[in-house]
């Protein structure tokens, strides 16, 4: 490779990074505890480099799927059968935010999900957390497109059955320990 | 997103990582990072870590049916050591009967609920000098990867659950990936790759970067093969050759389902 192609190939590697490092860093400090997520986010950079000639127009997807597979490597001796879970926010969001979902209805969706499979919780993240089209996310899983449609939607109706158990049980009260003081 | 899709917008407020933006320590960091990477001065990727490593030597492991509880490979020190020198690039196949009491020491592990094993239990099972490497199902369903240094439940190194009953077989050609992992610390770092078979798969061959090419072994619908080395941590160093009867196919570990 000559020089002046050298440098563009760098220029578009740091152009990939400065376009897509804060959604990799959120995408698995979604999934890890240990504060890892940095080391893990290197990992996926030195893996892009090498195959930079084979990276999609649409990166971010991929660099996702080899973001999961190294935290899967790192984690959990990698059964690449289960899913990668992914953790939720402890505490409710301050209510003078644009979030309007009332803190009841906070604490239902999060025993909801809870209740849910980490497989199921995975498909759901990748659109609600981590913003992905189904495309996106089936790449990032390494499915089709269809597989992935199939999968959200039975989470979904997985999401809202859990939450109409949810609300049977809570009856609609809060729990004390969510309502703010 | 859909914006029909109300439940997955709500689920957006649980969020752990919500408005979240790199510091700019992590962007310096980051940055500096890679620069190193396009310089060619970066490290190789690290290894995975042992982080909830655990011999099962003498240990009940975990409860009863909680089948996807992983106790990460480990090495006894010094064991380790003999276990590499007498490592063979070309494993040797062994039946059920001839592993029956490693067999019989992996059942007794403690994960999958009691069990006992017949030679009809083993998978899959190879020796690479010292080591015996097998794949075996449990009374409860329960498939295991065990990797042992001699017959006895003293000699079994290490153990990890691979699923919690039959998996369905990949098309015939083709191979899938299961697990794949590195544990240990500097010079006593190995790895393992275990994987399902088509019934048209005939061979399978890894080779790591940089490395010569070893051959894993295929029986029952399984492949599987340990070495010496970090590779199976890492994200992609690996390239798995699949031999069938009508020819061979390279594959980029990264890529395999």
């Amino acid at each position: 490779m000559s020089e002046p192609d050298a440098g563009a190939r760098a220029e578009r590697f740091r152009r990939l990074h400065a376009e897509t490092y804060p959604d990799l860093l959120r995408f698995v400090e979604r999934r890890v505890f240990d504060g890892d997520s940095e080391d893990i986010v290197s990992t996926v950079f030195l893996t892009a480099w090498r195959r930079f000639d084979d990276l999609p127009d649409d990166a971010r997807p991929w660099l996702f799927a080899v973001a999961r597979k190294t935290m899967a490597n790192r984690t959990r001796g990698l059964l690449r059968r289960r899913a990668l879970d992914v953790r939720l926010t402890a505490q409710p969001r301050d209510e003078g935010t644009d979030d309007t979902l009332r803190v009841g209805a906070r604490i239902d969706l999060a025993s909801a999900w809870r209740s849910l499979r980490p497989a199921d919780r995975e498909v759901l993240a990748l659109v609600a957390f981590d913003g992905l089209t189904g495309e996106q996310a089936a790449t990032t899983l390494g499915c089709r497109r269809s597989t992935f449609a199939m999968r959200l939607g039975r989470a979904r109706q997985r999401l809202q059955a859990a939450l109409a158990d949810s609300a049977h049980v809570h009856d609609g009260k809060e729990q004390p320990s969510w309502i703010r003081t | 997103m859909d914006p029909h899709l109300n439940d997955l917008k709500q689920l957006n407020s649980l969020d752990p990582a919500r408005g979240r933006e790199p510091t700019a320590v992590e962007w310096t960091r980051s940055r500096a990072m890679l620069e190193r990477v396009i310089s060619g001065r970066a490290p190789q990727p690290s290894p995975s870590r042992p982080v909830r490593r655990r011999l099962v030597v003498g240990v009940a492991v975990a409860a009863a049916g909680a089948v996807a509880a992983v106790t990460v490979p480990s090495l006894l020190p010094g064991t380790a050591e003999k276990a590499f020198a007498s490592w063979t690039a070309a494993p040797g196949s062994l039946t059920g009967e001839q592993v029956l009491p490693q067999a019989r020491a992996c059942a007794g592990n403690g994960r999958g609920g009691p069990s006992t094993a017949g030679p009809a239990d083993v998978l899959l099972a190879e020796q690479r000098g010292l080591a015996t490497l097998l794949i075996m199902k449990k009374d409860s369903g329960v498939i295991d990867l065990c990797l042992s240094a001699g017959p006895g439940s003293d000699d079994q190194l290490a153990s990890m659950s691979l699923a919690d009953g039959p998996l369905p077989a990949p098309p015939a050609d083709t191979v899938t990936l299961e697990t794949m992992a590195s544990v240990g610390e500097g010079d006593g770092r190995w790895s393992d790759i275990v994987g399902l078979a088509g019934t048209g798969v005939t061979r399978v061959d890894v080779r790591p970067d940089g490395g010569k090419s070893f051959q894993a072994s295929v029986r029952n619908g399984w492949w599987a093969a340990w070495w010496p080395g970090p590779e199976g941590g890492e994200a992609d160093t690996l390239t798995v050759t699949v031999h069938t009867a009508t020819g061979t196919t390279d594959h980029r570990v990264v890529d395999l389902d």
